[in-house]
């Protein structure tokens, strides 16, 4: 299966080729007031409302700050998968195509499913499905079904951190 | 997967063709024709044919049963009889429970209506003495023959039957040992022939003009990128506006305008469908509540966007319902009122200035307004006070109250108490308005205006916190600007913010407030300046409830197309969703419903603070007087003056050397007229102006015959404040009292008591020749003790008897003691407790005070307040610092007596 590759701080992460739309460049985040800080904004993909979620604050990590390198993972929605996934194949993501921000895009890699490891318990996050080793690197591979369905509470009253749902 | 797609589409077109049958069926319960009947036939025989080939057996049984009635009946073999009409109900409604069920109707027990239906076309031949042995025979082989041609003729991915199977079938026929029935059948399947090449045409077909079927998502789509090329176009007109020739770009901008509106169209459907389906819902309604009752139905051409079609049938149900069960009276009740004892509910549709007003109306009984208020007050929604003064309009609107319902016996019909509310609810939310009008004894009548599209809504562009908002016209009642100098200002109740909005508390809230992040950096607190600025928020509507949205600027108005939040931003209830500006940036669109809801807005607690506030204040008189435009001048370095803005003339510079000496008085030609100056040190004990100034202001006044001009050595400012007078510290009745303006004692100037100083000869003499006689009892009434007492001071100086009240509820606690006592009541429009509007408009509601004239008295010059006094009911109107008004006023009413 292909993997789309790409960058949040120093860490490389990887998500299913199948599971994306397309990617874009950083244009403008429209904010949507009182909603958490994971959520950058909304997008303008040519007349598609998107909301875009920062990865980094996802990950428990640092915010993705944008820069010319850092780009915009457009995720199918269930239709657009399930189509391209062809007949037989029921899977969901989400019912809205969204995005989400991540530092920088690197590659894409061809991974086969022997090479798929269980992730680390030192390690474990609830969004990370696999660890890959490859040239050298270490990459995982994400779940963008979980990240895609969080449950977003609107801030309210000093509560600033978000709270995923598992 | 295929199959089973094709089975639902299959599936929805069958039910289609169940409502042809239903509407059929109503059609020839009101007058038989063959029209109709032709029309029953090729419904059921379309249903029989396409449920053959899915081998939905149960269903192909009852359709045929039922086709096989139809076509005897077309041929005149049985002869239609009206007790037939509840058979062939009965038939419809099964088909339909099949349709809808899960295994299709396999498990349903339909014998009996199908020995029913055979029971009728039996029956009927018998009277006309057909052998009955011989049709069942041939009802027999009818059936087996016809299911053999149908499946042959229809074969998936070709409906045009191949020439030799008509040669096969028809030979199958010809050799049939049948002499009766062949005809029958060699009609039978001419007509077959040449149905069956139609049929796919005829699916979904609507009125008249050829249609074909597509996804509502592609619609959707197409409607999306439709608004994106609309942006795009936009841009580059803005890019290329420079450039001469732009003659293509100026077409294909027409075209992309057309191609928008067509794309539109293409989501507006003809509102028939929703209507005529009420036509079965009033006569099962009709017999459950037994009572005659007929249902009209007018303009089904008329179309709207689907998604409101889709969204007006449950209220539309429901209130079609309340006609019914509570509008129409039983018809024993009718005929003793002299009304047709069949009751008529009119449904119509129509376009009417851009918006499509539906209208639903009933001869019944009409809604009683007390039933209703009664029942208002029973649930605690109005007070006793208000049961009292409601006007029966409003009574019957609180039908829209949750909760309310009139009917005395609740049924399963209607009077569950879930109702009218929340029809209004969902209109409002379609961006419509719903009313009532009714008559007691002859009927009631709702009408719904709604928007023709949904999905593109006139908004007005906002701004809060440099982003940008959108907020639908049709939720938004008005904008309103609070100038520092207004005279009602956003006040606090229990750390809320609340504006008397035409004599109602409304809640102010900030986005912040709204979106929960105002506590979140505790940098971001509005420190108390902000409070004192001009402030800007738009009146939103959430049913009965109102409340304001500070905005920052309004940008402009734009129609918008609404795009539903992302699932993942569900949770944010204040927004109705986004859209795509014309600039392509992205806005949040307000929800008032979801801020309201959000908020948990009760503007009833709200009111009932205020009352208990109120109740405060009359203990603790709040300092709530108007402002006033006040001149401030100085006389000398020290001395600081103001007089009303309203009274000044004019103010002219003069050099030291054009003041003249006229008999001992100083003057000065201004335009050709002689000015006698007045030095403010020869009143008051100031010192005197120093010669060396080489120039001088001249303050002329609007006071007629006070030709006089007041010397001021600088003019510091024309400002609007509040005045809080104190007294004078040494009494001089040319100082109005002393105030703090620009960080200076200030002294405010009592003008008319000036002019009468400076020439008392041609004032008191002229001005106020009325003589008050005894019995003339002047009421004052004014909050501020300081202007009480002015004011009594200038009516007792010239005769009169005065009694004073420091507010209006004061003052009618002394007016009805001894209503007679008093020949005029003078009054101050601001004031705590109860205001000079209230005070008024109590008065000229009852009697024993109606006579009494009321004259407003404020201190606002402006033509607005005067007439703002006068539509509120005062009889006159005069302003508090001009002492020659308020006399003529008075005069003038007590000339009138």
């Amino acid at each position: 299966m292909l993997y789309s590759i790409f960058r949040i701080h120093n860490n490389l992460f990887g998500v299913p080729i199948i599971s994306i739309l397309e990617i874009v460049r950083y244009s403008r985040f429209y904010p949507v007031m009182g909603s958490p800080e994971i959520i950058d904004g909304l997008i303008n993909l040519r007349g598609k409302v998107v909301p875009v979620i920062n990865s980094g604050l996802v990950l428990d990590g640092e915010k993705v700050t944008p820069s010319d390198d850092s780009r915009i993972y457009i995720f199918k929605n269930n239709l657009e998968l399930n189509d391209a996934l062809g007949d037989g194949f029921n899977s969901e993501i989400s019912s809205d195509n969204i995005g989400l921000h991540v530092d920088s895009v690197c590659n894409v890699l061809h991974v086969d499913k022997q090479e798929l490891q269980q992730v680390p318990e030192n390690i474990s996050h609830p969004f990370y499905s696999y660890v890959v080793r490859k040239n050298e690197e270490f990459i995982i591979i994400l779940k963008p079904s979980q990240i895609l369905n969080l449950d977003i509470k609107p801030t309210q009253n000093h509560e600033l951190k978000f709270r995923y749902q598992i | 997967m295929n199959d089973l797609k094709a089975l639902k589409q299959f599936l929805g077109e069958m039910s289609e063709r169940v409502e042809d049958l239903e509407e059929g069926l109503r059609e020839l319960e009101i007058a038989y024709s063959l029209d109709v009947i032709n029309k029953l036939f090729r419904a059921t025989h379309t249903i029989k044919g396409g449920c053959g080939f899915f081998g939905l057996t149960k269903i192909t049984q009852l359709s045929h049963a039922l086709e096989d009635l139809m076509m005897k009946i077309r041929d005149g073999e049985v002869t239609f009889q009206s007790n037939m009409i509840e058979n062939l109900y009965v038939a419809c409604d099964a088909l339909k429970d099949m349709l809808d069920a899960p295994d299709h109707g396999d498990s349903f027990d339909i014998a009996f209506i199908c020995s029913d239906l055979s029971k009728l076309i039996k029956d009927s031949i018998n009277i006309q003495s057909v052998g009955e042995a011989e049709i069942a025979s041939l009802n027999e082989n009818t059936i087996q023959d016809i299911k053999e041609i149908k499946t042959n003729e229809i074969i998936p991915g070709g409906y045009e039957p191949s020439p030799e199977n008509n040669q096969e079938a028809k030979n199958n026929y010809k050799n049939a040992d049948l002499t009766v029935g062949e005809m029958q059948i060699e009609d039978k399947f001419k007509e077959e022939k040449t149905r069956v090449p139609v049929e796919p045409e005829e699916i979904g077909q609507t009125l008249g003009g050829e249609t074909i079927k597509v996804k509502v998502e592609l619609l959707d789509r197409l409607m999306e990128l439709t608004g994106e090329i609309v942006i795009s176009r936009n841009q580059l007109l803005r890019q290329f506006s420079e450039s001469v020739n732009k003659s293509t770009l100026s077409t294909m901008a027409q075209m992309i305008s057309d191609l928008q509106q067509l794309v539109l169209e293409t989501r507006m459907q003809p509102i028939g469908g929703t209507l005529t389906k009420f036509n079965r819902v009033v006569r099962d309604l009709s017999k459950q509540v037994n009572k005659p009752i007929r249902l009209k139905i007018k303009g089904e051409e008329t179309e709207l966007d689907r998604g409101i079609i889709e969204a007006l049938s449950d209220p539309l149900t429901h209130m079609i319902r309340n006609c019914a069960s509570h509008g129409i009276e039983d018809a024993k009740s009718r005929m003793t009122q002299g009304k047709d004892p069949t009751g008529s509910i009119w449904l119509s549709a129509k376009n009417e200035g851009g918006q499509v007003a539906i209208t639903i109306e009933d001869d019944g009984a009409g809604i009683d307004a007390f039933k209703v208020k009664n029942k208002a007050l029973n649930l605690g929604l109005i007070s006793s006070k208000e049961f009292e003064e409601i006007s029966e309009l409003d009574a019957i609107n609180l039908i829209f109250s949750p909760g309310l319902s009139t009917a005395e016996v609740v049924s399963d019909l209607s009077g569950r108490g879930v109702g009218m509310d929340v029809v209004r609810s969902i209109v409002e939310k379609l961006g419509g308005v719903i009313s009532v009008e009714s008559n007691k004894g002859i009927g009631s009548k709702f009408v719904i205006y709604l928007p023709t599209t949904l999905t593109i809504m006139s908004s007005l562009i906002v701004r809060i916190d440099g982003d940008r908002f959108a907020i639908p016209h049709s939720e938004l009642k008005e904008v309103i600007l609070v100038r520092l100098d207004d005279e009602i200002q956003i006040e606090k109740i229990m750390d809320r913010e609340v504006f008397r909005l035409r004599g109602s508390l409304i809640p102010i809230l900030e986005m912040r407030e709204i979106t929960g992040i105002r506590n979140l950096d505790p940098n971001k607190i509005i420190n108390e300046d902000e409070t004192r600025r001009e402030r800007m928020f738009l009146v939103l509507n959430s049913g009965a409830t109102q409340f304001g949205v500070v905005i920052d600027s309004i940008d402009h108005t734009e129609e918008i197309v609404i795009k539903p939040l992302p699932i993942i931003l569900n949770n944010h209830s204040y927004y109705a969703g986004s859209s795509i500006l014309g600039d392509s940036d992205v806005a949040m669109v307000l929800s008032a419903n979801g801020i309201c809801q959000s908020q948990k807005l009760n503007t009833q607690d709200l009111n009932s603070h205020h009352t208990i506030r109120k109740s405060m204040m009359e203990h603790q008189i709040i300092d709530m007087q108007e402002k006033q435009d006040l001149l401030v001048f100085r006389f000398g370095d020290e001395h600081q003056f103001a007089v009303p803005l309203s009274l000044i003339n004019k103010i002219e510079r003069i050099e030291s050397n054009q003041i003249e000496n006229i008999a001992y008085k100083k003057s000065v030609n201004l335009d050709g007229k002689n000015i006698l100056l007045v030095f403010l040190d020869e009143f008051l004990e100031l010192p005197p102006l120093l010669d060396k100034q080489n120039s001088y202001f001249v303050i002329t006044t609007k006071i007629e015959r006070f030709e006089v001009g007041i010397i001021a050595s600088s003019i510091e400012a024309s400002i609007n404040t509040k005045l809080n007078l104190d007294a004078p510290p040494i009494y001089n009745n040319i100082v109005l009292g002393i105030t703090r303006l620009h960080e200076r004692i200030t002294m405010v100037l009592d003008l008319f008591s000036l002019a009468e100083k400076v020439s008392p000869e041609r004032f008191k003499a002229k001005d106020y020749s009325v003589v008050p006689l005894e019995k003339d009892q002047l009421l004052v009434i004014d909050d501020t003790p300081f202007f009480r007492d002015l004011e009594k001071k200038y009516f007792e100086s010239v005769g009169f008897h005065v009694t004073v009240a420091s507010n209006g509820k004061e003052a009618l606690e002394i007016l009805m003691q001894k209503p007679s006592k008093f020949n005029l009541v003078i009054s101050d429009i601001v004031m705590p407790v109860m205001d000079g509007y209230e005070l008024v408009n109590i008065m000229k509601n009852t009697p024993e005070l109606l006579g009494i004239p009321i004259i407003a008295l404020t201190s606002f010059a402006e033509e607005g307040h005067h007439k703002k006094a006068l539509a509120a009911g005062f009889d006159g109107y005069a302003v508090k610092t001009n002492k020659e008004t308020i006399l003529q006023a008075v005069n003038s009413f007590l000339v009138a007596e």
